[in-house]
């Protein structure tokens, strides 16, 4: 239930403080593995090597998280660096410094391995506290984050961490009813991995916030963006010398920030000032061929990423003109449909990607190998070259059967490697014809169930285009009786027109910009948790 | 003036919506020159332009003769020169006739069914195969298919004029005639998701006084077309560009959330309108960055405009007001 506007503003006029309590979080031994993990992506960033891309990408991904969340310390940092491969041999790949750097790091992350994540510490006393005074708070936090809030807390405190507690986009913050206390974990950016709606500040539901940020990593300048308000900086912006108490006003509201500093001297006091890790990343990810993106999601676990610019194939039960190319960026809206063209294969009559003759016979000799040798199988697919965070668990999704789409390595030549691994080809000689593409026959079938375009030249898809349109246009009160039942569906245009294409149409649930993603990673379904890499 | 947002509780008029009546009905006082660009920024999605819109067709509701007469009579002469086959209806005739020709005395000749000659009727007649004359006197009797009744002649008073009259104090009387004609001069541009939205966002909201009780809906005659009344509220989906009748003089725009304002801005039809847009501040980043771009443009041909918004007292804290003008210190 939403809040009314009458008891918006009579909350907004009854006399209260507002308040930030900024805590910045500060660990000499987290602050070196910062900065050897940064010095590495910088150098990345000066090669034109493109196997780095990936790597570089990991590391950016994990340090982002680790800012942005409250997460254990755990091995994911030491497996992200272990993606470089022998220390003795990245001096010769990729030169000196990085081999130093890549050294300390792992020395640091190890020494961290087991050591308290002094953020989750803070953040566990000040839950604990929030709960057992049984002050009204919520939690800012991506969807994907939930569990690492409830993983601080002990069981029976968890318990009060219900679903509505989250806030998780801008339009469930629309529909807040007034509380006390917000809770952040990172700084408050407009896009990114410390992402939060700009009317936290210039809309406040509530009268304290408390945010929890690492070192260096302040509050973006211009946060609390107001069109018709003048500009304003917020203070304890990224490298900015702050008192420990400072007022401002936003929207009419005036806000008092109180910043403290909690030190842990786990390896003896540091003397430089760290630096905003997080925005160096933005920046050094943008220099790296990547576009912006806005993310569509279709389910839970789904989603498509487009050019702002691109003209998307689309369904709107309220429209005159339901079927229709629309922007990307200002055409699409939440409760339209998006409209998945199939020309040159029919899939079957499940929405489900489908388990067709490839996908069948290659997971299931993965599965068979992983459950042989589960260890065994990762170090040859890592020395392969398919050296992916996570691996052991990737190849446990990859063995999963097909749901919105077929679980698979996202790179064809990921994909190839694994077939070859699993010798699957030369396991078929009675067929060299076939055999020769079986792996590309499979990987084929990957992508029709991703949804991949099918490249034709500028005319020609032009011409593809309005064929698609008027096929779709012919089939619309077959879609709109489905529109009415299902999140997702599938329908044929019968095979007299064109040249009988299948769509797939997905509700839209939701739009998120701030994505910077390499093209060939555009208009395909992923899942979600690829996607998330790619935030600025 | 009793005021609900759930058609269950009641309460006296509150003071943000009080607020934005009195902005509609100020700035629909000078609806000729200049055009004025104003953005309400609130703190919580609302039905405020709705309440904007209502201000401004209470302030217009006050001038006699403000309907649309003229124009409505200009437009069907256009579309028998266009040769568009327009269809009109008229209460007393069954079906709709096709507007076909004008004759050397300037007579609009509109024709039911199929041409095997033509027979002047008299206009109580109801033949199956007629034709009649439309003049400017008689136009007003006609309205487009489709399109809500042009005046009683052709649909139904619009009602609650109790509510009209006691809605904003200190204004001045209703002029009761023009509850009896369309008038298409202010225009709310509708919410980004569609009609439906929109209504349902203003369906939300009631009005009370002395035993009447209306929605906002209602009240800006936006659902004419099914409830049969005269209409004041020229609407415009701005999810598909379209309007609900054809748009005569429209001088003065009212646009429910970011996306319709900068898709009004957009459109020529609102080249020389006044625009008020009621945008919440819970929107995206990008969003917001939109509507800021916008205004920096603005800024380039538009002056900071203050005159109308001094004489709006007792703004409620956590709304804002940006105002432009076309011309310097107006």
């Amino acid at each position: 239930m939403s809040i009314s506007p009458t008891d918006m503003f009579h909350f907004l006029q009854s006399p209260r403080s507002y308040v930030i309590d900024m805590v910045e979080v500060i660990s000499p031994t987290f602050s070196l593995l910062r900065r050897h993990v940064l010095s590495i992506v910088a150098s990345f960033a000066e090669t034109d090597e493109s196997s780095v891309e990936d790597i570089s990408q990991c590391l950016r991904a994990t340090m982002s998280q680790l800012l942005t969340v409250p997460l254990p310390f755990g091995d994911t940092i030491i497996e992200a660096l272990q993606l470089l491969g022998d220390p003795n041999s990245v001096a010769g790949r990729w030169g000196r410094d990085v081999n130093a750097d890549l050294v300390s790091a792992l020395g640091y992350a190890r020494a961290l391995r087991d050591a308290v994540n002094p953020l989750r510490d803070w953040l566990r006393t000040e839950l604990e506290q929030l709960i057992h005074s049984g002050i009204s708070f919520r939690i800012l936090c991506h969807s994907r984050d939930e569990g690492s809030f409830r993983t601080i807390l002990s069981d029976a405190d968890s318990s009060h961490l219900l679903g509505d507690i989250f806030i998780h986009t801008v339009a469930e913050y629309r529909q807040c009813v007034p509380f006390e206390v917000l809770v952040k974990v990172g700084p408050l950016r407009s896009r990114g991995w410390a992402k939060a709606p700009d009317a936290i500040l210039t809309a406040p539901r509530f009268s304290r916030l408390i945010e929890g940020v690492w070192s260096g990593c302040g509050n973006e300048e211009g946060f609390g963006y107001d069109p018709i308000a003048p500009a304003r900086i917020i203070p304890f912006a990224s490298d900015k010398p702050a008192p420990e108490s400072e007022t401002f006003s936003m929207s009419g509201t005036t806000w008092e920030v109180r910043r403290t500093r909690l030190f842990r001297d786990d390896l003896g006091s540091i003397s430089d000032t760290d630096v905003d890790d997080l925005q160096v990343f933005t920046e050094l990810g943008k220099s790296k061929d990547l576009n912006s993106a806005i993310l569509v999601r279709i389910d839970r676990e789904h989603c498509i990423l487009y050019p702002p610019h691109s003209r998307v194939l689309s369904f709107d039960p309220a429209s005159d003109d339901a079927v229709a190319y629309r922007m990307a960026a200002d055409g699409l809206i939440e409760g339209m449909w998006l409209v998945l063209a199939q020309v040159d294969e029919p899939v079957s009559d499940d929405l489900r990607a489908g388990e067709g003759q490839y996908s069948h016979v290659w997971k299931q000799k993965l599965e068979q190998k992983y459950r042989q040798d589960p260890t065994g199988l990762c170090e040859r697919l890592h020395f392969a070259g398919l050296n992916l965070l996570h691996l052991s668990s990737r190849i446990e999704h990859w063995c999963k059967p097909a749901t919105t789409v077929i679980p698979a390595p996202q790179r064809m030549t990921h994909f190839e490697m694994l077939i070859d691994e699993l010798g699957i080809e030369s396991a078929s000689e009675n067929n060299p014809v076939r055999v020769a593409h079986w792996w590309k026959r499979a990987w084929n079938e990957i992508r029709r169930s991703r949804g991949e375009a099918i490249q034709f030249g500028f005319q020609e898809q032009h011409a593809e285009d309005q064929e698609l349109l008027i096929a779709l246009t012919s089939i619309e009160p077959q879609i709109r009786d489905q529109t009415s039942l299902l999140s997702a569906f599938q329908l044929a245009v019968p095979s007299q027109l064109t040249r009988g294409p299948h769509f797939r149409l997905f509700r839209i649930e939701l739009i998120e910009d701030g994505y910077q993603v390499p093209q060939h990673y555009m208009r395909m379904i992923l899942e979600l948790e690829v996607a998330e890499q790619w935030r600025e | 003036m009793e005021f609900s947002e759930d058609s269950l509780t009641w309460r006296s008029l509150p003071p943000w919506a009080d607020f934005l009546m009195r902005l509609g009905y100020q700035c629909a006082n000078g609806l000729a020159v200049p055009r004025r660009i104003i953005v309400v920024s609130m703190p919580v999605d609302s039905p405020g332009a709705g309440l904007v819109a209502l201000g401004a067709i209470r302030r217009r509701m006050e001038d006699a003769g403000a309907n649309d007469i003229e124009e409505h009579y200009q437009t069907l002469v256009y579309r028998v020169k266009a040769r568009d086959s327009t269809r009109v209806c008229r209460r007393g005739f069954r079906g709709s006739f096709v507007l076909e020709c004008i004759d050397g005395n300037g007579d609009i000749w509109a024709r039911r069914s199929k041409p095997r000659s033509l027979v002047v009727a008299n206009s109580t007649s109801d033949s199956r195969d007629m034709a009649i004359t439309i003049n400017r006197r008689t136009a007003s009797q006609w309205n487009l298919k489709g399109e809500p009744p042009f005046s009683t002649s052709v649909g139904e008073i619009l009602p609650n004029y109790g509510l009209y009259l006691n809605l904003i104090s200190g204004a001045r009387p209703v002029e009761q005639s023009n509850l009896h004609t369309t008038d298409s001069t202010i225009c709310l541009a509708g919410r980004s998701m569609g009609e439906h939205a929109t209504l349902e966002s203003l369906c939300a909201v009631s009005f009370r006084h002395d035993g009447i009780e209306a929605n906002l809906s209602q009240l800006l005659g936006l659902n004419s077309r099914q409830s049969g009344t005269v209409s004041r509220t020229l609407f415009y989906n701005s999810r598909i560009g379209k309007f609900d009748r054809t748009p005569h003089t429209t001088r003065f725009v009212i646009a429910d959330g970011d996306v319709p304002f900068l898709r009004v801005l957009d459109n020529n039809a609102f080249s020389a309108s006044t625009v008020i847009a009621v945008l919440h501040r819970t929107i995206d980043r990008s969003n917001l960055e939109a509507i800021g771009g916008k205004l920096a443009d603005l800024r380039q041909w538009y002056r900071p405009y203050t005159m109308a918004l001094a004489q709006v007292q007792n703004m409620p804290a956590g709304l804002a007001i940006l105002a432009l003008s076309d011309h310097a210190g107006v």
